[in-house]
C-alpha cells in the first residue's frame, strides 16, 4: 500500500514540477513569471496536471514501459516519475482537427486538455496584468517625471536612450537589434508603453538594471 | 496571428468590456496600436466603445471570427 502512494505521489509531483516548468519557460509569461511565482492559479495548474498523471499511473499501472528496477536505489520511482513526465506529452496527444464555423477543435486527449490550457492563460494573463500595473506604478511616475525634465518630453530621445542603456546591459546584440526595430518599439509613443514592451521583452533583471528606481 | 483578429478574439473569449491596456497586454502588443485598430474595428461595428472600455458587438459574437474577419 504504502509502495502504491509513493509511487503516484513521484507521478503527482513531477508532474507539478513539470507543468511549473513549462509556464516559467513558455514565451507568453517568461518574462512575467515574478508576477506569478506563487499565484494560486499556477499552483492549481499544477495541481490539475498532478491529478492528470496520478490517473494515467493507474491506467498504465501494469509495467507497460518497464524499466529494470534493481539498479539504484531511486529505480522504483522511475517509472512513476517517467509518467509524471510525459503527462503533459501525453495529454496534448492530437490525432487530427474538425473545422467548424471558422473554428478549429483537436479531437484526442487534446480536446479536453486545449480548453483546461486557454482556462488557464487566460487567468495568467489576468493576474499578470493587474501584478504589472502595480508593479509598474513606481516606475512610470519617476519615469515620466524624467521625460520632461532630462528628455524635454521627447520620447524620440527617450527611446534612444533606451537602446544605448539596452546595448551595454543586454549581451544579445540582436536581440536588442530586432526591439528597436520592431513594429511595437517604433508606434510606441507615450513612456508608459516603452516600458511595459522593455519588461516583457527583456524581463526583470535587465529591467531594473535601466531602469532603476 | 494578425492584431485585429488576436483582438476580436481575446473581446470575444473574455466577453465583457475591458480597457485598451488590458487588450493590449493580452496580445502583447501596445496601447496605441490597439487603439488604432479598435477605431477600424468601432467603424466597421465589430466593436463597441462602453466609457473608456470595448466590448465585441453582438454580430460578431454570434458569427464566427473567419466570417467577419472578412469585414
Amino acid at each position: 500500500m504504502e509502495e502504491y502512494i509513493t509511487s503516484y505521489f513521484a507521478a503527482f509531483i513531477s508532474a507539478c514540477i513539470i507543468s511549473y516548468f513549462r509556464v516559467y519557460s513558455s514565451d507568453k509569461f517568461h518574462n512575467y513569471f515574478f508576477l506569478i511565482i506563487i499565484d494560486w492559479f499556477l499552483v492549481l495548474n499544477c495541481i490539475v496536471y498532478g491529478c492528470i498523471s496520478i490517473a494515467l499511473l493507474y491506467l498504465l499501472k501494469d509495467n507497460v514501459v518497464s524499466i529494470p528496477v534493481n539498479n539504484t536505489q531511486l529505480s522504483h520511482y522511475l517509472y512513476p516519475a517517467g509518467i509524471g513526465i510525459i503527462t503533459k506529452g501525453v495529454a496534448d496527444v492530437n490525432f487530427f482537427n474538425v473545422k467548424t464555423d471558422g473554428f478549429s477543435i483537436p479531437i484526442g486527449l487534446k480536446t479536453f486538455t486545449q480548453p483546461l490550457d486557454k482556462f488557464f492563460e487566460e487567468k495568467f494573463d489576468g493576474v499578470c496584468f493587474e501584478k504589472s500595473k502595480v508593479y509598474m506604478e513606481a516606475y512610470l511616475v519617476k519615469y515620466r517625471h524624467e521625460l520632461l525634465t532630462s528628455y524635454c518630453n521627447d520620447i524620440r530621445r527617450f527611446k534612444a536612450a533606451i537602446i544605448l542603456k539596452l546595448n551595454s546591459f543586454h549581451p544579445d546584440k540582436k536581440k536588442t537589434t530586432e526591439f528597436e526595430s520592431s513594429l511595437n518599439f517604433a508606434k510606441a509613443i507615450s513612456v508608459d508603453e516603452t516600458l511595459v514592451l522593455v519588461l516583457r521583452e527583456f524581463g526583470p533583471t535587465i529591467f531594473n538594471s535601466i531602469f532603476p528606481l | 496571428m494578425d492584431i485585429t483578429k488576436a483582438i476580436l478574439n481575446v473581446l470575444q473569449k473574455l466577453n465583457k468590456p475591458i480597457g485598451v491596456d488590458e487588450i493590449a497586454f493580452r496580445i502583447r502588443s501596445t496601447s496605441s496600436v490597439v487603439k488604432e485598430q479598435l477605431e477600424k474595428l468601432s467603424e466597421a461595428r465589430l466593436v463597441k466603445r462602453i466609457d473608456t472600455d470595448y466590448t465585441i458587438e453582438d454580430k460578431a459574437k454570434n458569427s464566427g471570427l473567419e466570417s467577419i474577419y472578412s469585414y
